[in-house]
């Protein structure tokens, strides 16, 4: 404990000391030097806590405030969001050294984004509510003053503040959720939120709040609206961690909940109602995503996405422990568990290569690009390693953890004879396939468009990136292929940690006998990816053999119909590419077109326009708005009135308090 | 090594390189079956590896726009279809070689197929392959759900989660009707043959596959040729097990063997059949005819359910 304790103290001195820098090039390497330092203390305590096999690590100290205790905890659950935490902060500071420019706001940012790290770290360690509130607390302005980077233009201004008011309508959820508890239980430590008996509708109204609360973090459909804003405006660096784990820190606190709120599992309504979600968000976000051009956008949308596949197994695992299928139940939450780190791992891979095409081409939107990857084929690699992980394709790492859910829904699917269980079982399996399916789409659409084909911006308008910024999407995108292939050491993790969360509910050890079956798929698996990787590069080889008995090859054009005048404009855009799903699903989404309207005989130049826009926005941001902007109305008459009034209120409010009070008594 | 596993083995393998070396000879079949409805001599049969050979004795040609994507994706096209080729080239009952779960790779090895062959398609930068991508991806979501739906109602029945037990169980005659005709839309679909696309126009506006291969040539283009006809034998292999849940146990594996092949051979000329007699769809009835076969399916799953002897 003293280690992690250590490490963010560095980071934390390491924030305030780059402040001081005349230059915000050092602030920058102290940031840096300050996350490495972190990385590797917290790395290495981790290790002892392996080496312990530990179940966990509490520290607590009382302090003067009653109910507020300094306790602090490490348990599995944990540890696996720390480890991404740890890492992908890290290297996204080292990006960050050659991302952000040599001006005043670099050190502020240095600043926010230690703070952001420690207290993510912070909010992840503290086992008391208040603590817990204070630190998540001082995550969302650290992140929100991070998003702020560019706050003269007005856009960006307008995005932090949906966010921070997203993140406050949460927190108001949340604060809600562990007041019933200190109610039911009168105490803020976790551990005595743990163990109490409450019965199934307070814990339901419990689970909900802080379902509700911790959501707004996570990001899923209905509070996702803070995501496609925030994202595309704030620097890559900050999207990645933001996106990679800080909308993991909700999920994190979904999964304490379920620890709290035991007796709401019981029943099938909840995990059928966390399973809804998931199933709406992951549908509804990729085909938003789908869409985008802009293609940060994009990448928040496919965030929402992946967090409703999230939150798709662990809907399904909770509800396969309220029907007693305990194998699919352990398998299918660690499937999420698995998918939460994975997700980390593309997210940020994405998001840094996102950041430094947009610094090389100055653009942000997908449609102008092209043909980069022959201009910077490293960044092209990560990009499609990235992407390929995420549309789950086989040898990398997304497509691990969707096997296990897709194992646990199938094996629920087929041992059951309870036909709710059969068709939420298939209800998970059609939506992963069909969700997997689009965002292969959504990611060919990406990658081609960007990278493929003829160059559609001029050769001297490219910039030059740093070499450095290449280093931390090499790093990530070798653990992409370091979990595809060595699925069958790793998901001993995530099992691990989901038998620990489910310790209360099974009760039967005969569970674990079934893994063999698990296991030996599994293992069976990873001899397919070594069989592919040996017919390939066999057939790589007679390939070769077949070409160099003859001469040179010829390189002529694209095959152009004998057009003669072919220009790299008039290939297929990422708007053309996905335009008969646009057609499909206009109707639901009323994607409105701005087509030109050509008047006289000589029509001049025009332009054409698609505007998506998020019908959630309207319900969720807008209606409601209309409302508090109606109140405020009516409430500021009264601020006019005369100073005498406004203290007769008060008087009058003591008065009433004093009798109640008394009343009480 | 006991006995039964060494003959599991050795038909396993047989399955294996029977397809290997037999698939090219489906799409010969399928055209000498439509030249004769044509009234024509037709090609000859083995046209195809006449095909592959001449062109792997050739040198490639490259557009100047290609990146090392386009010359790779081939290769990874063949070798993952290769082994989905493997997982279904199963005999009958307790396979060695099939595992817990087995469909769902099968499944993520046919999207990397197409993920790499989709690729090469943009990488050239030709509109018209942008435009026979575009149709393709189209219709992916629907068949991806249509196949999973295919299996999800086969592992129902056979209360097992591998590919060999969905498709070598002893449907009832009504459910494996429904299947049939499923499978035989989804294939129609996944190779690209009537009505959903017609392989013989050669007009680049009108094709979808043909049209995304257009600037392969020499052995590029023979390996795509080649993992294509295997693409149709393993959707014709899954039609053929299903087909011999109508005929009643064999006696020898081998009996099982030559049959199996038989009736994928006929398969491919019932498909020739009704390449000669149908027209092609429009686009927006492909997606229709995708959607119907998905209701057949939850049909079968309806009953599965209904009957409920299902453990």
């Amino acid at each position: 404990m003293t280690l992690y304790f250590l490490g963010i103290a560095i980071l934390l001195l390491t924030g305030i000391f780059s402040l001081c820098f005349s230059k915000a090039k050092y602030s920058l390497y102290l940031s840096f030097y300050g996350q490495l330092v972190n990385f590797l203390l917290i790395s290495f305590s981790s290790l002892i806590f392996f080496k312990k096999a530990a179940n966990n690590i509490t520290y607590s100290l009382s302090s003067f405030l009653p109910e507020l205790t300094f306790s602090f905890r490490v348990d599995m659950l944990s540890f696996l969001f720390i480890l991404p935490v740890i890492l992908i902060s890290t290297l996204a500071s080292f990006y960050a050294i050659s991302y952000l420019p040599d001006t005043s706001k670099t050190k502020t940012s240095c600043f926010w984004f230690n703070l952001l790290t420690s207290s993510m770290l912070l909010v992840l360690l503290s086992s008391n509510a208040l603590l817990f509130l204070f630190f998540w607390e001082l995550m969302a302005l650290s992140s929100f003053f991070l998003v702020s980077y560019d706050a003269q233009k007005k856009e960006i201004r307008m995005a932090s503040w949906i966010y921070i008011l997203f993140s406050h309508f949460g927190v108001f959820f949340i604060i809600g959720g562990f007041y019933l508890l200190y109610l039911n239980t009168n105490s803020f430590e976790f551990e005595s939120f743990i163990g109490t008996d409450l019965s199934h509708s307070t814990s339901s109204i419990i689970f909900l709040l802080l379902l509700t609360g911790f959501g707004s973090k996570a990001g899923f459909i209905p509070f996702h609206i803070w995501l496609p804003k925030a994202h595309p405006v704030a620097p890559s660096h900050v999207s990645a961690l933001m996106s990679g784990i800080m909308i993991k820190i909700g999920i994190y606190g979904i999964l304490r909940s379920t620890t709290f709120c035991a007796s709401a599992f019981t029943s099938t309504h909840i995990p059928l109602l966390i399973l809804s979600i998931g199933v709406i968000s992951a549908i509804i976000a990729i085909i938003f995503a789908l869409l985008q051009n802009d293609i940060k956008k994009l990448l928040a949308y496919s965030s929402i996405e992946n967090i409703g596949i999230i939150l798709i197994g662990i809907g399904l695992g909770t509800f396969a422990i309220s029907k007693k299928q305990n194998f699919s139940a352990i398998l299918a939450l660690s499937g999420a568990l698995l998918h939460i780190f994975n997700h980390s791992i593309f997210k940020s891979l994405l998001f840094l290569s996102a950041g430094s095409l947009i610094k090389m081409t100055g653009e942000h939107n997908i449609n102008k690009m092209g043909g980069l990857l022959k201009k910077n084929s490293f960044l092209g690699i990560n990009f499609l390693i990235g992407s390929a992980s995420i549309s789950s394709i086989p040898l990398f790492n997304g497509f691990i953890s969707e096997f296990m859910i897709l194992f646990a829904a199938f094996y629920m699917f087929i041992n059951s004879n309870d036909v709710l269980v059969i068709s939420i079982a298939l209800l998970t399996i059609l939506t992963l396939i069909f969700v997997s399916s689009i965002v292969t789409i959504c990611f060919v659409k990406t990658f081609a468009t960007v990278f493929l084909g003829e160059s559609k911006i001029n050769n001297d308008k490219l910039k030059k990136i740093g070499a450095t910024s290449n280093l931390p999407c090499t790093i990530l995108s070798f653990i992409c292929i370091f979990v595809g292939l060595w699925a069958i050491y790793i998901v001993h993790i995530p099992l691990a940690i989901s038998f620990e969360i489910l310790h209360g509910f099974i009760i039967d050890n005969s569970v674990v006998e079934k893994f063999s079956f698990f296991f030996q798929s599994l293992a069976f698996g990873t001899i397919i990816f070594i069989i592919f990787i040996l017919i390939l590069s066999m057939l790589i080889l007679v390939r070769k053999f077949l070409l160099c008995a003859k001469d040179e090859e010829t390189i002529t054009v694209t095959w152009d119909c004998s057009y003669l005048a072919p220009s790299s404009r008039m290939q297929y855009t990422g708007s053309s590419l996905v335009s008969p799903f646009t057609e499909f699903c206009n109707r639901i989404l009323g994607v409105k077109f701005k087509t030109p309207i050509f008047s006289s005989i000589y029509p001049k130049p025009t332009k054409f326009e698609m505007i998506i826009p998020d019908f959630m926005e309207k319900l969720i941001l807008k209606e409601p708005g209309k409302i508090i902007s109606f109140l405020s109305r009516f409430i500021s008459r009264y601020e006019l009135l005369p100073i005498q009034f406004h203290i007769f209120l008060m008087v009058l409010l003591l008065l009433i308090l004093i009798v109640w009070s008394f009343c009480m008594i | 090594m006991s006995k039964d596993l060494t003959l599991d083995i050795t038909y396993h393998l047989l399955y294996f390189f029977s397809a290997i070396l037999f698939s090219p000879l489906l799409p010969g079949l399928i055209n000498r079956t439509k030249a004769i409805f044509g009234g024509r001599k037709g090609k000859p049969l083995l046209q195809l590896y006449y095909d592959i050979f001449k062109l792997l004795k050739k040198k490639c040609v490259y557009s100047k726009t290609v990146s090392w994507i386009f010359r790779l994706a081939p290769l990874i096209f063949i070798s993952s279809l290769t082994i989905v080729l493997f997982i279904f080239s199963f005999g009958e009952y307790n396979n060695y070689f099939s595992f817990n779960g087995d469909i769902i790779f099968a499944l993520a090895l046919m999207a990397l197929a197409r993920f790499a062959i989709v690729l090469a398609a943009l990488d050239t930068g030709s509109s018209f392959e942008g435009m026979g991508v575009s149709r393709e991806l189209m219709f992916v979501p629907f068949s991806e759900i249509l196949f999973l739906l295919i299996v999800a109602a086969g592992i129902k029945s056979s209360s097992s989660f591998t590919v060999s037990s969905a498709f070598t169980f002893n449907f009832p005659p009504h459910i494996a009707l429904l299947l049939i005709i499923a499978l035989f839309i989804l294939l129609t679909v996944e190779n690209y043959r009537l009505p959903t696309d017609d392989p013989n126009t050669h007009l680049e506006l009108t094709m979808i596959h043909e049209v995304m291969v257009l600037d392969y040539s020499g052995p590029d283009f023979a390996f795509i040729l080649y993992g294509a006809s295997i693409k149709l034998w393993i959707f014709i292999f899954m039609i053929s097990s299903i087909v011999l849940s109508f005929f009643p146990d064999f006696s020898l594996p081998i009996i099982r063997y030559l049959f199996t092949i038989c009736i994928i051979f006929s398969v491919s000329i019932v498909i020739g059949i009704i390449e000669s007699i149908t027209a092609r769809f429009r686009f927006d009835k492909v997606r229709r005819m995708l959607i119907l076969a998905s209701v057949f399916c939850i049909v079968v799953l309806f009953i599965l359910i209904e009957k409920g002897d299902i453990v």
